[in-house]
């Protein structure tokens, strides 16, 4: 299909099945969030069974999307009150895709978690946690209302929480996530700012009425609201400098670094300016691409020196998040998506082998690892696949997907592709740092930990991995290729808005256009993208594995401490820790002695004076009301005792009352 | 007729204060019987001869000799001891006085007037009278003498003298 | 009959209630109480059998004679009283029989 210009949408299809999509997975939630324990082992082939299920209703979907039809579902909600107030889902071609990528990707990482979780003694809850996630996660993709993407978004930072945390009794655990979820709060706060704005300019919240929003609102407030809104996307997808979160977010278990901090959620701020890319004007656009670079290079530069293998993996996610980012600062959203899906691809693999390696023989420091081909050769030869695909090794699915952001650079600021072409390079220097010491390489002191024989893992836990390695091969070439271009038409649609297209004099929106200049291989680009690669490759060789210093001496001692500052995160946690987190903690102590000194006391105070009111008024009931009622029947008592004599019993004393009475009574009758 | 009345009234009013202020018991009992012939007497002057025999046959001649007797009985209780009479004869005596004075003034002023011709009642009227309008209260009173002949019986004769 | 001879009747009779109701206020025999009851009521019994006369009717005559009737039965009863007070208080004293007293 011929994509130089952007398409409209068709026409909008009501299905209101597409509530399964996310329903499955919540349903599965429900019944394992109760019944779990009694499910036992059933429980995982339970979520299995919903993403699967989830997953055929997404392919179900991909006749009318792939036409280019959106597909919605929509409730009245308080429209009664303002006509905005629709919720519900709608899929276009990139709702579609991210769908796609949660629900396959997802049953795929379900499958494996029943091999790896298996002696977990939660491991019920675990997959209730997974389905929730998943279910959260297809809302926020599948929203087709601001309102509802939040809703989407805050569950999915919530299961993001419950699930880094799943090992709560290791206190690391528990402070990763409680450090993930405040980190992502102060990015959602951004969002829902975002959202309040739009509100009270009384914009449009529908995601397929933004184009109008962008065409009444003024440009300040547009820069305005789409920087809270990349403010939400920074804390999610773990950008500078609210990336502290993710590192430590590797203390969960691998299946969920695999999903979560991989393929799916750290996507969604990706997805979320994607999706309100219109809103976006050139100055918000340059910080978007400020971030996204310093991200990147900055995350690279961390995992060439890291040596736990689940860091590095982390600090790649990271980097390569940055560069999702960049794209999207260039105006590239189409670029952007499809790095999103080839990452999700060969990232899950990455964490998967890491799970695997970490299952067969219980350690994660790189130096304790090594030679693992020979015993694991199944995760090695699909670890190797992975680590191609994010090299940019040619054909494979990451080579195509960073090229269309080379290409889509080097349209724009060709610098940029410069710098993109080292971070490139970093790139392939880490993760092939990463695949040689561990399977490559004699095979270090962990023969020495005893029992622990390093052995291939399960067959539930390695096909999955095999289905995704097939996906990180070929999934590029089928979708972003010149020769099939399937994800970028589907991409197109999305971005139809009646607003111009142009967003600046300097950008423009590259989405529709697919790499490689539509049609033939883009030869330069493919070159110094291979350049890239070898020269990080052969760095990794030297001196990520034969440990040879290349630098010399007078740089030596440089070299060193740049090392150590990459090495220590360049002291961002420290930094934060000082100036943010100590103060706040000192804050939060003088005001618990505040509430403590002054309104405890003033509070206690207060019932010691209720007592004391109380004692006074006891003490007037007493002396004073009691005194004076008994008084009052003393008196009465008196009177009697002393009118007593009255009534002596003879009966002329009564006579006589009764005489005098009837002549006073007749006297006063007479008058 | 009017002398007449005066000297009658004369006699009552002597006769009834001796009633109430002599100290022998069985002579103001007799005084009583005097007090209850000069009504007789009134009751002949005002032409209503059944009723002064009535009065003299029942008042004096049974009622007072029923007083005299228990007069007789009781004297031996307190011997003919001084009868002293009253506790508090001023304030009795101030309040008759008020009583009397009251009455006098609601009917002093009264006009009597002259009824011509008025008869006096026969007595055939008055017994017609007793057993045909007012032979209600004719058997009620024959009721009350059997509840207090019954009444009387039983008080004089259950009470036995308690021991001391 | 002349209106003096009428208000001299009414005003006797007056003073034979006030007479009586003295009596039985002032005196202390129990006996005394009874006569000075008499006295009440032959001064009723007059008025009545007075203003029969003048009115001509005969329901005065006939009420002097059930007062007539009734004194019968209430000197009866109250001298049985009397008796048997003297019998068990031994005493014939309005004021020494207090039992009611408050």
């Amino acid at each position: 299909m011929d994509h130089a210009a952007t398409h409209a949408i068709v026409r909008t299809l009501t299905v209101p099945q597409v509530a399964l999509i996310p329903g499955l997975p919540l349903a599965a939630f429900a019944i394992l969030i109760f019944f779990g324990r009694r499910l036992g082992r059933m429980s995982a082939w339970l979520a299995v069974a919903a993403l699967a299920g989830a997953c055929a209703g997404t392919l179900a979907l991909a006749g009318p999307v792939v036409h280019g039809d959106r597909v919605a579902v929509s409730w009245a909600w308080l429209s009664a009150t303002d006509p905005r107030w629709t919720i519900g889902f709608s899929v276009d071609g990139l709702s579609w895709i991210m769908c796609l990528v949660v629900t396959g990707i997802g049953s795929m990482i379900a499958v494996y978690s029943t091999g790896y979780m298996a002696d977990d003694p939660r491991f019920s809850r675990f997959f209730a946690y997974f389905s929730l996630f998943c279910a959260s996660m297809l809302t926020l993709v599948m929203a087709d209302h601001f309102v509802l993407l939040y809703a989407g978004w805050e569950l999915v930072g919530l299961c993001s929480y419950l699930l880094i945390s799943f090992w709560f009794e290791k206190p690391a655990a528990a402070a990763a996530g409680q450090k993930a979820f405040l980190t992502t709060r102060v990015g959602d706060t951004g969002l829902l700012l975002g959202i309040l704005l739009l509100i009270f300019s009384g914009a449009a919240l529908h995601f397929d009425q933004l184009g109008m929003v962008r065409a009444h609102l003024p440009q300040g407030l547009l820069t305005v609201i789409s920087l809270c809104i990349f403010l939400g996307a920074v804390g999610k997808s773990a950008q500078f400098p609210l990336h502290v979160w993710l590192p430590d977010a590797m203390e969960g278990p691998t299946p969920v670094s695999a999903l979560i901090h991989a393929a799916t959620m750290v996507a969604a701020g990706v997805y979320l300016v994607a999706r309100t890319m219109v809103l976006f004007t050139p100055e918000s656009l340059q910080i978007v691409l400020a971030i996204g670079v310093i991200t990147h290079l900055f995350a690279a530069t961390i995992a060439l020196t890291q040596t736990d293998i689940k860091r590095i993996l982390a600090y790649s996610t990271l980097s390569q998040l940055g560069l999702m980012v960049t794209a999207l600062g260039i105006g590239a959203a189409g670029a952007a998506m499809f790095h999103l899906v080839t990452h999700a691809l060969f990232k899950a693999l990455l964490f998967l082998g890491a799970g695997s390696v970490i299952h067969a023989t219980h350690e994660q420091e790189l130096d304790h690892l090594g030679g693992l081909r020979k015993r694991m050769p199944w995760t090695s030869t699909l670890f190797l696949i992975a680590s191609l695909s994010m090299g940019g090794c040619v054909f494979l699915s990451g080579f195509w997907s960073k090229d269309a952001i080379l290409l889509a650079a080097r349209e724009v600021m060709p610098w940029l592709m410069w710098v993109l072409l080292g971070g490139a390079a970093m790139t392939a220097g880490y993760i092939f740092r990463l695949y040689l010491r561990c399977f490559h390489g004699e095979a270090s002191r962990h023969g020495g930990h005893g029992e622990h024989q390093a052995h291939e893992s399960p067959a539930v836990m390695v096909l999955p991995m095999a289905v995704l390695a097939v996906g990180a091969a070929l999934a590029g070439l089928l979708t972003g290729s010149p020769w099939f271009h399937g994800l970028f038409s589907l991409l197109g649609h999305h971005e139809a808005h009646p607003a111009p297209q142009a967003i600046s004099n300097t950008l423009h929106a590259v989405g529709g256009t697919p790499p490689h200049g539509g049609g033939a291989l883009d030869v330069p680009i493919l070159v110094l993208s291979t350049a890239a690669l070898a020269l990080g490759f052969s760095l990794a060789w030297v001196v990520g594995f034969r440990r040879r210093n290349l630098l010399p001496e007078p740089l030596r001692p440089l070299g060193r401490r740049l090392y150590t500052l990459a090495y220590h995160k360049y002291y961002i946690d420290e930094l934060y820790g000082r100036f943010l987190i100590q103060p706040f903690l000192a804050a939060t102590r003088a005001l618990a002695r505040f509430d403590h000194a002054v309104i405890d006391a003033a509070v206690n105070g207060a019932g010691r004076l209720g007592g004391a009111i109380g004692e006074l008024k006891r003490e007037v009931d007493e002396r004073v009301i009691d005194a004076a009622v008994n008084g009052i029947a003393r008196v009465a008592k008196d009177a009697g005792e002393a009118l007593r004599w009255i009534l002596s019993g003879i009966i002329q004393q009564s006579l006589l009352v009764v005489v005098v009475s009837v002549v006073a009574l007749s006297i006063a009758l007479l008058r | 007729m009017v002398v007449l009345i005066a000297a009658l009234a004369a006699l009552v009013l002597m006769s009834a204060l001796w009633v109430v202020t002599l100290r022998n018991l069985f002579r103001a009992a007799l005084s009583l019987g005097l007090v209850l012939i000069g009504v007789a007497g009134l009751f002949l002057v005002l032409e209503a001869e059944f009723l002064a025999f009535v009065q003299i046959l029942v008042y004096v001649g049974a009622i007072l000799t029923l007083v005299v007797f228990a007069i007789m009985l009781t004297s031996k209780v307190q011997g003919r001891a001084p009868d002293v009479s009253s506790r508090q004869p001023a304030v009795a005596g101030a309040v008759s006085l008020t009583l009397f004075a009251l009455l006098t003034a609601v009917t002093q002023p009264i006009v009597w007037a002259q009824a011509p011709g008025v008869a006096a009642v026969p007595l055939a009227t008055l017994g017609q009278q007793l057993v045909t309008t007012l032979v209600l209260p004719f058997e009620v009173v024959s009721l009350v003498f059997v509840a207090a002949m019954v009444g009387a019986i039983a008080i004089a004769t259950s009470t036995r003298p308690p021991e001391r | 009959m002349t209106p003096a001879a009428v208000s001299l009747v009414v005003m006797l009779s007056n003073a034979l209630f006030c007479l009586g109701v003295y009596g039985l206020l002032a005196r202390r025999h129990a006996i005394a109480l009874l006569l000075a009851i008499e006295l009440i009521l032959n001064a009723a019994a007059l008025n009545f059998v007075l203003f029969s006369r003048l009115l001509g009717h005969a329901h005065g005559q006939a009420f002097a004679l059930f007062i007539i009737a009734l004194a019968a039965c209430e000197a009866v009863v109250g001298l049985a009283i009397v008796i048997s007070l003297a019998r068990s208080a031994k005493t014939v004293f309005a004021d020494d029989v207090n039992l009611l007293r408050g």
